[in-house]
């Protein structure tokens, strides 16, 4: 009897596992239609996920699975799930923290390696340091909430919390945590939304990495998004409204193109939208109504063709 | 013993199989979810919105998302006004089966407008609205409409901003650097 | 004493609890300063329209809490209703570091000399307690410099002929007009008024070592994203921290006061944790705001003070003022916002005082920005409020509607007053304010006028269709709220000396705008600061060796 109880025992122990690693696989195998989307919450990025270009890619391929970030992966999950039943979170009110954004732009970067390795040479990969130690320009403008509008757009704290300037002296101002420091400010989620509605091209994953070069020349350009740090979500280029840019007396033409009214988010003029003011681009003269696209890689910043005397006047970016 | 514990393992392998199968009602019946609102209700809510705030060149309530600011809101903040919501409701199906026999969200648009501008002037008979009054609930899905549509888009609303395009109104607001000096 | 720092404790960290936070630590008091609400943050409610300052409907911005902090209204037939920040009768005034003036639209207007003696300008009105204060416009007047240099203010009053006597100019230059503010400064000129740049504690230059300002279309009603809006919170309260003599205790509320009879010697208070602590120190002043600094004095009954501290003779939380804001608006048929915030930026005082028949009246001036949702809510009479032509109205008229209002001079009534309540309590247990009584009837008057004149200016200008709004009637206080405390020589028709002490008390201060007698036609806050500044120097002279 006892040896027969030990068997039970033993069969049901390799049973319930037999059955967890059947159901584990299962349930990062079938449609999501049958597993995630279980969850209601998810229905609605599970719909936007189906119409994007990344519709390929399965949920795990980025999520994970339950297990596949070890502790933090699962206490990340449980997070979620706490809140949805204490704090009476919804999906529309979960966002990305900076590491999770960081997670991503890691996950682009292994299938889209040639703009990941544009971005990394060019003005865009800056880090906090880069941006937020410039001391000459500490010296004219203090940093503020809004620099993160721009420049480290899922940073979790707010400008007291990533530096301190409790000196009067801007040479004395620092940033606290040295890998903050290094984190890069403007990752991939700043302008491209992983579940955004877009036309679906043939898998870029699956192609030889030689065609991959020709594909993407080709290729439309993706749709891009603004991701809005004050309201923690994104909003499409296509959305964006065209502002109408004054020189003097007369209204610049300018470029249909969405991505374009993304450029000029960051890339911005002043409250009255005067042409070269502040951070300001808008190309004027023969050049206007191009654009930006038109003569600058957008990863890199490099420009495609030299051209001059495209912008009315640099305006002076320190 | 022996046939029993097959029996027990051929069980557990039947209840494995069910609980395999049971993803298989798929959600697309119901694509949404409303936290507070049964699928009539929501469906109703739905309809008053869009009345309320219709499409024309420009999306109406329920592209916005109008339904979803609601739903959070009772959900997240005012669960006191769930009480109105589904009194108010109830009311207006029932008027509306007496009146047009129809389920309020199933009338012609000329049909839905008489009975919310009766509604708004408290002309409806009283008796489908016992323990609020038609004017009560019309007053707070007026004001949630108009929050929903015209709000920001991070309480569940205006979705990507609709209504601001609508009135020509850039957002994200443009704003260069601002440097001591030039 | 000589060896002994003095210490004093500051009860609300808002426009005039800030001053004085920095004047008594700058002389080398210990200054504890404290604030029930928390440091003000842009990030966290950004430009969110449904919990700003100016609609919220989802909440406050800048505080209070709202299910923590319920108030009671008593209606004229007894009746009472519990109300939160969300309902106009509450009185909301911000609760953080800063309170209304991180959030305001920033108007910086000294009173009129003839605002500091009405009863004398105008003789006595049947049913009111109209007063003159007991200082002077030349009394305040080096205090509303100070104010205007250290907070900052720019402006330029060379055009204003109705300015009062100014004694130092403007820090910085005043702000360009935007394209509704340049067209109607032009329709007034016209009419023979003399329209001006409204001074604004506002940067229109870089100033303080921070920026200038941008011209946002969303200021009044936030916190600017760029520091460009001058506060309590960004001036004299980091300049009392820096001194090393203050200490700013956040959310921490003060409860209670305690009196020997003589002096006041110590705060009772609730820590973020609602744990109660208690704090000695040699001088209290309190600025808490008219309605919860009445709160404060009366629920610290005592056996010395049964009726409450300073409530002798029933004064307390009496004369409760605010403004009706009055005016009108006009359709036109051509585009008229540009956008270029924050709106306001035109004004005329024409009908501040020497109106035929109106006591007082009331500055007038353009109107702030409307946010899309504030818009919808805004209608001329009988128009549809939902439906295809709600939605045409909205986006058809949304840059072309004209707005000229301003606060009206409000005539004290003795009624209109600020009690605490005897059942209904708190998060902390604590009695909350009712609200009860109403305007005097003779504000309607004023009110009628003011909005007869702003839509005089908008049919002068082409309105095609123009209406009056603001009527006058009812329950005061608002955001600008005053009155509560009055200061004035005679201890049986005041709360406070000409200082702001309290009569019964040698070390009890009142610093904000319960003090007022009355409450001009202009926003009050500068004469906050100015009544701050000089409270403080005086305190300063008083108590130091």
């Amino acid at each position: 009897m006892k040896k027969q109880g030990l068997f039970i025992g033993i069969a049901g122990v390799a049973g319930i596992l037999l059955i967890i690693i059947l159901s584990y696989t299962a349930w990062n195998r079938l449609d999501p239609e049958y597993t995630c989307m279980q969850c209601h919450e998810i229905r609605d990025s599970h719909a936007a996920w189906k119409s994007s270009a990344h519709a390929s890619v399965a949920c795990r391929e980025c999520h994970g699975t339950a297990l596949s970030h070890g502790f933090r992966g699962l206490k990340e999950k449980a997070g979620m799930m706490h809140s949805h039943w204490f704090d009476k979170k919804t999906n529309r009110d979960i966002y990305l923290n900076e590491s999770q954004a960081l997670a991503v732009a890691a996950r682009c970067q292994s299938c889209h390696q040639t703009e990941y390795s544009g971005w990394r040479s060019g003005a865009h990969a800056t880090t906090y340091e880069m941006i937020f130690m410039d001391e000459a320009h500490n010296r004219m403008e203090k940093p503020y909430a809004d620099c993160f509008r721009c420049h480290g757009m899922f940073y979790d704290g707010d400008i007291h919390s990533l530096m301190n300037m409790e000196s009067r002296d801007p040479a004395d101002w620092h940033i606290k945590d040295k890998v903050q420091a290094g984190r890069p400010a403007i990752t991939c989620l700043a302008c491209h939304q992983m579940h955004g509605e877009q036309a679906v091209y043939p898998a870029y994953a699956d192609l030889p990495a030689s065609e991959r070069d020709s594909l993407s020349v080709k290729m439309h350009r993706p749709a891009t998004a603004l991701y809005m740090r004050a309201d923690r979500r994104h909003l499409a280029s296509k959305h964006l409204q065209t502002v109408g840019m004054q020189m003097q007396d007369s209204v610049i033409t300018q470029s249909a193109d969405p991505n374009a009214r993304l450029c000029m988010q960051c890339h911005a003029p002043d409250g009255v939208h005067a042409v070269a003011s502040e951070d300001d681009k808008t190309p004027t003269g023969m050049y206007a109504g191009m654009s930006c696209m038109a003569c600058h890689d957008p990863h890199s910043n490099r420009l495609k063709n030299e051209h001059r005397n495209v912008h009315k006047t640099a305006s002076v970016n320190p | 013993m022996k046939s029993n514990r097959r029996q027990f393992i051929k069980q557990c392998m039947l209840l494995y199989g069910s609980v395999l199968f049971l993803p298989s009602c798929r959600p697309s019946a119901a694509p949404v979810w409303y936290s507070g609102f049964t699928a009539q209700e929501a469906s109703a809510i739905d309809a008053i919105c869009e009345q309320l705030i219709p499409a024309d060149d420009y999306p109406g309530a329920r592209e916005a998302g109008v339904i979803h600011y609601i739903d959070k809101l009772l959900y997240q903040r005012f669960p006191q006004h769930k009480q109105t919501y589904r009194q108010g409701l109830a009311g207006v199906e029932a008027c509306s089966q007496a009146l047009y026999g129809n389920s309020f969200a199933e009338l012609t648009g000329a049909q839905q407008i008489a009975m919310l501008e009766l509604m708004e002037r408290g002309e409806l008979p009283a008796r489908y609205w016992p323990q609020t009054t038609q004017k009560a609930f019309f007053e707070l899905i007026l004001a949630h409409t108009m929050q929903g549509f015209y709000g920001s888009p991070r309480h569940g609303g205006n979705k990507d901003y609709v209504s601001y395009r609508m009135m020509k109104l850039d957002y994200p607001l443009l704003i260069g650097q601002n440097r001591y000096e030039k | 004493m000589k060896n002994k720092q003095l210490s004093a404790i500051v009860v609300g960290a808002g426009a005039g609890g800030g001053v004085m936070a920095k004047e008594l630590a700058q002389s080398g008091i210990r200054v504890t300063l404290f604030e029930r609400g928390d440091w003000p943050s842009y990030d966290k409610h950004i430009n969110d329209e449904l919990i700003s300052q100016r609609v919220q409907e989802l909440g406050s911005a800048f505080g209070p809490d709202w299910e923590k902090n319920p108030r009671v209204v008593r209606h004229d037939d007894g009746s009472e209703q519990l109300v939160t920040a969300q309902s106009y009768a509450y009185n909301h005034v911000a609760a953080c570091v800063g309170s209304g003036t991180v959030s305001y639209g920033a108007m910086a207007w000294r009173f009129m000399p003839e605002d500091f003696k009405m009863k004398s300008v105008y003789g006595a009105v049947p049913g009111s307690t109209l007063a003159d204060w007991p200082i002077s416009y030349e009394d305040l007047a080096p205090y509303y410099d100070k104010a205007e240099q250290e907070i900052g203010v720019s402006g330029d009053m060379s055009q204003n002929p109705f300015a009062p006597n100014q004694h130092q100019s403007y820090p910085m230059p005043a702000f360009e007009y935007n394209r509704d503010g340049a067209f109607l400064d032009g329709v007034c000129r016209e009419m023979g008024l003399h329209p001006f740049s409204i001074p604004m504690l506002r940067n229109s230059v870089p100033y303080n070592g921070r920026a200038g300002c941008i011209r946002n279309r969303t200021c009044c009603g936030f916190a600017c994203p760029i520091d460009a809006k001058n506060g309590t919170h960004n001036t004299v309260i980091p300049t009392a921290l820096a001194t090393g003599n203050c200490e700013l205790k956040t959310n921490s509320f003060v409860y209670h006061i305690e009196t020997d009879g003589r002096r006041a010697t110590a705060v009772s208070y609730f820590d973020a944790d609602k744990k109660s602590h208690r704090l000695e120190a040699d001088i209290i002043v309190v600025s808490a705001s008219a309605s919860e600094t009445a709160r404060l004095l009366l629920n610290s009954a005592s056996s010395h003070f049964p009726k409450g501290i300073g409530n002798r003779n029933d004064w307390v939380g009496r004369n409760l003022q605010g403004h009706a804001y009055t005016g009108a608006s006009g359709l036109f048929d051509f585009d008229l916002l540009d956008l270029s915030g924050p709106g306001a930026c035109v004004a005329i005082m024409d009908y501040n005082h020497h109106n035929e028949g109106i006591i007082g009246g009331g500055v007038l001036c353009n109107e702030f920005y409307q946010l899309p949702y504030a818009f919808s809510q805004h209608r001329p009479p009988g128009a549809p409020r939902w439906g295809k032509a709600h939605k045409q109205y909205q986006r058809e008229n949304y840059h072309r509607l004209g707005r000229m209002i301003g606060p009206i001079q409000e005539i004290p009534n003795f009624d209109s007053r600020v009690m605490v309540s005897d059942r209904v309590r708190d998060y902390w247990g604590v009695p909350v304010v009712v609200n009860t009584g109403s305007r005097h009837p003779i504000d309607e008057k004023h009110c009628n006028f003011l909005a007869s004149k702003a839509e005089a200016i908008l049919k002068k200008a082409g309105a095609y269709q123009t209406w009056q709004h603001g009527g006058g009637g009812g329950m005061t206080g608002g955001q600008h709220q005053a009155g509560t405390c009055r200061m004035g020589d005679d201890p049986a028709t005041s709360v406070t000396d000409r200082f702001g002490r309290v009569h019964d008390l040698d070390n009890l201060y009142i610093a904000d705008g319960s003090l007022m007698v009355t409450n001009g036609g202009f926003n009050p806050v500068l004469t906050i600061l100015a009544l701050a500044y000089r409270t403080g120097e005086h305190i300063v002279n008083q108590w130091s060796v």
